[in-house]
């Protein structure tokens, strides 16, 4: 009853129900193991997120596995479910978060955070691992931002890292295992160091340097292994894939079927993290994409069917695959949505016939205004190529444009950040070359500025980033240098990137700022509105830690980084080698020109990179 | 293309589906059952389905109707299909072919609506002297504004038709419709405002019938 009442008051109440179609129902007395996948945002957002969809199902395909959702409530249900005493609970069956065996959070943005440790909160579940009793469930993290798991070990009792779609199941095997014997929780956690690319941080212990820096990060277990190896799957086309999504009641961020194409990308971009942490590139076949999606049309009804991947231009088969598509959607009556492209006569061509696609958008990520600059961040693109594929879509019909691009770069002078204006314009000028008669009216350009933040597993992990006065600084000189009415300019806030910066390369004792946050009040910290960077300095202050530390210095190559204890694969001196070249603005060849000996194929036995 | 109204059912926690994603539920669900719609022509081509009277967020039904276009004859496994293909709380439960002149969803005038509250004991009699009050003035939010206005001609019937452990059951017929259109949560503001002792501290409203200008139902 007092849930009915409040969810008449909240905005969104569809946010909360758990009956949607597709959505799994079990009969309690048949279920084992209850699974609680926890996603650190509002149900829009994590309902989007392709992850949960494949381990949903996939956990839930396992007869004694209940594999139950659960999202953070926006901040008008927080309020009321913490007025009536209402502890968080998952979507399915309603049951307290605190219920459960297993509690998986994934990480997909570090601005998360603060929402994993109010949801543990809001769910009567203590938000340190060394403070959760042998009555409660454990708590841990998968995704991403896993890769630096640092700032948060003080809070998981484990973390998968790498793919899970095996691993998981390997997990889940140790822990029936586990219950069945009765043993104290500690076994369990002892069991799943035999299992590749689990962390377990309880078992290493940390000391520092006067300096801050780590001294030594050492196991203090027997079996605990000194590098922890990432997970991944060999077979794309053997990998389980869902052939059912939940279909929800309200519009969510991305309401559609998706197809993951592959995995990795060729490219090498030096900012990029899922460039390094995601290789080597494996990809499904076109023939296994197109029966997914077929079964997928079927099961949900949805009416758009899109492609995902980290670059689906260097999808081999690509056109296979759409013309297959296109029939296919032709046939049920439904949309095929197409990511960004690179833009020549094939994707051209191609949109042509999806249609769908308005003629007024098309999106191109340059990431810097120089060439110089994109060298350094080896984003293959030059100016010609790109003032060649907005002539093209000019020519096709297109007006609109979006660029996106970073500012904060290694190396950038205010030179570079003034060139982003300055290829704006040759935009906006290759559109008034186009020939009257091709052109559509109505010319808009859009640059979009985002912050730089250096990621782990990245060439770029070692440099400093710019602070929130350098960021707005170059923010204006874009907004000064544009003198042209068809081009209209939007920017992140500079304060969340350099948190975001302080997070993405923390350390264990981040984790005390975290909990000190939430106490303060900070929540959905990836929502302008409800950001509140004060309160996250004021949680800094009072647990004497200097966040500058961690973002605006330059590492040393010999330091050792919070997340050395974890192996992607790809080495540190591949890393370090880049970036040494991208001092040099030297660039590196994609994968598939010439392998530039990443460590991959060291790690991972097999025939990987083609 | 055949013309079909369907009555249909939306309870437990479906009632928090809105009016839009509803739309949305039904145009997939009829896909799932391999349904063939009726799409309209152009550039953005929508399904022709009408739902009769919109349902506020939070409210059951058992008398929902809506009218749909159809490339193809349905069978009674169409809709043994369909059902199938609904989530749970939403059920198709009447279909009719031929639909007469005089109940289009245009002709929608009145609906039935019972309402569970939860509240102090209150002495029955008093509903009947709320309905007998000249007039029954309570503000009315629009998009605009806020004003002031006379419900009553809009209250066709209202009765206690039950006591609850912790309450009371009303049933009460409110004009409904394109052109007036009345909510049961304001006819209750309206009821706590002018009776005495009467202060909900929760409801569940569930609507029971929809009603044409000639009091008939719609299916
Ligand atoms: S081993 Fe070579 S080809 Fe394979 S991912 Fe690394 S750099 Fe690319």
């Amino acid at each position: 009853m007092e849930l009915s009442k409040i969810l008449k008051e909240v905005q969104k109440p569809a946010r909360y129900i758990g009956t949607e179609y597709n959505s799994v129902h079990k009969d309690l007395a048949d279920v084992y193991i209850r699974f609680a996948f926890c996603f650190p945002d509002v149900y829009e957002v994590g309902m989007s997120h392709l992850g949960i969809k494949i381990l949903y199902h996939l956990l839930n395909n396992e007869p004694d596995i209940y594999c139950e959702r659960v999202f953070a409530p926006w901040t008008d249900m927080e309020e009321k479910m913490r007025a009536h005493n209402i502890p968080l609970f998952s979507l399915e069956t309603r049951t307290c978060v605190s219920d459960f065996d297993v509690v998986g959070f994934t990480l997909q943005y570090e601005m998360s955070y603060s929402n994993i440790i109010n949801m543990l909160d809001l769910s009567g579940i203590p938000a340190l691992a060394s403070d959760r009793g042998e009555d409660m469930p454990f708590v841990y993290a998968g995704g991403p931002c896993a890769y630096n798991p640092e700032p948060l070990s003080d809070v998981m009792d484990f973390f998968m890292i790498g793919e899970s779609e095996e691993q998981i199941i390997e997990v889940m095997n140790a822990y029936r295992t586990w219950k069945k014997s009765g043993e104290p929780k500690i076994k369990f956690l002892e069991s799943l160091l035999s299992i590749r690319g689990i962390y377990v941080p309880r078992f290493y212990d940390v000391s520092y340097n006067e300096d801050g820096t780590i001294c030594e990060m050492v196991p203090n277990h027997p079996h605990a292994p000194t590098r922890v190896k990432k997970q991944i799957i060999r077979d794309m086309d053997a990998c389980f894939y869902p052939e059912t999504m939940i279909v929800p009641y309200m519009e969510i961020i991305h309401d559609r079927i998706t197809l993951e194409l592959f995995r990795g990308c060729i490219r090498g971009c030096r900012f990029c993290q899922a460039g390094m942490i995601y290789r080597p590139v494996r990809k499904r076949s076109p023939k296994r994409l197109l029966e997914l999606a077929e079964k997928l049309i079927e099961s949900t009804g949805y009416e758009e069917i899109s492609m995902s991947s980290l670059s689906t231009s260097d999808y081999p088969e690509l056109q296979e695959l759409t013309e297959g598509l296109l029939d296919l959607t032709v046939q049920k009556k439904i949309n095929l949505s197409l990511p960004s492209l690179r833009i020549d006569n094939f994707s051209l061509d191609l949109m042509q016939k999806v249609q769908k696609v308005r003629k007024s958008g098309l999106t191109f990520a340059p990431e810097a205004g120089s060439q110089r600059l994109r060298d350094v961040i080896n984003k293959g693109v030059n100016e010609d190529d790109l003032i060649r594929s907005v002539s093209l879509a000019f020519a096709g019909g297109y007006s609109g444009v979006k660029l996106y691009f970073m500012i904060g770069l290694p190396t950038e002078t205010d030179e570079d950040v003034k060139q982003i204006a300055h290829l704006a314009h040759k935009v906006v000028q290759a559109y008034r070359d186009t020939p009257k008669e091709k052109r559509n009216k109505g010319l808009r350009v859009t640059v979009s500025a985002s912050s730089f933040v250096p990621k782990p597993f990245t060439p770029f992990q070692w440099a400093p980033q710019d602070d929130i006065e350098t960021l707005r600084d170059k923010q204006h000189l874009i907004k000064d240098e544009i003198r042209d009415k068809a081009i209209s300019y939007n920017y992140h806030e500079a304060k969340l990137s350099v948190l975001e910066g302080v997070f993405a390369r923390g350390d264990r004792r981040l984790a005390r700022v975290l909990l000190r946050a939430q106490k303060l009040g900070v929540r959905f910290d990836a929502w302008q509105e409800c950001f509140q960077y004060d309160l996250w300095m004021e949680a800094f202050r009072q647990e004497g830690i200097d966040p500058n530390f961690y973002n605006h210095r330059e590492r040393s190559y010999d330091e050792i980084l919070p997340w050395d204890i974890i192996d992607p694969g790809v080495t540190k001196e591949f890393l370090m080698r880049e970036n040494e070249k991208a001092k040099r603005g030297e660039v590196t060849n994609n994968c598939r020109k010439l392998c530039s000996g990443c460590g991959i194929k060291q790690f991972e036995e097999g025939d990987f990179c083609d | 293309m055949i013309k079909y109204r369907f009555g249909y059912a939306k309870y437990g926690e479906a009632k928090y589906v809105s009016h839009l994603d509803l739309i949305r539920l039904f145009s997939r669900s009829f896909k799932r059952a391999h349904i063939p719609l009726t799409y309209s022509e152009g550039f953005n081509p929508h399904p022709k389905l009408a739902i009769g009277l919109p349902l506020s967020v939070g409210v059951t039904s058992e008398c929902e109707c809506m009218d749909v276009e159809v490339d193809r004859e349905l069978k009674k496994e169409d809709i043994d299909a369909l059902n199938r293909s609904l989530p749970i709380g939403i059920h198709i439960n009447g279909l009719c072919e031929k639909i007469p002149g005089t109940k289009k969803l245009s002709d929608i005038r009145f609906a039935e609506y019972r309402v569970t509250v939860v509240c102090d004991p209150v002495d029955p009699e008093k509903f009947s002297e709320f309905m007998s009050r000249p007039s029954v003035v309570v503000e009315k939010k629009t998009k605009r504004k806020t004003e002031e206005c006379d419900i009553l001609p809009d209250i066709h019937a209202l009765s206690v038709c039950g006591i609850t452990d912790d309450g009371l059951m009303l049933t009460m017929t409110l004009s409904a419709g394109p052109s007036a259109n009345l909510k049961p949560d304001l006819v209750l503001t309206a009821m706590e405002k002018y009776i005495e002792g009467f202060n909900p501290k929760d409801y569940d409203i569930h609507r029971a019938k929809i009603l044409s200008d000639a009091g008939l139902p719609l299916l």
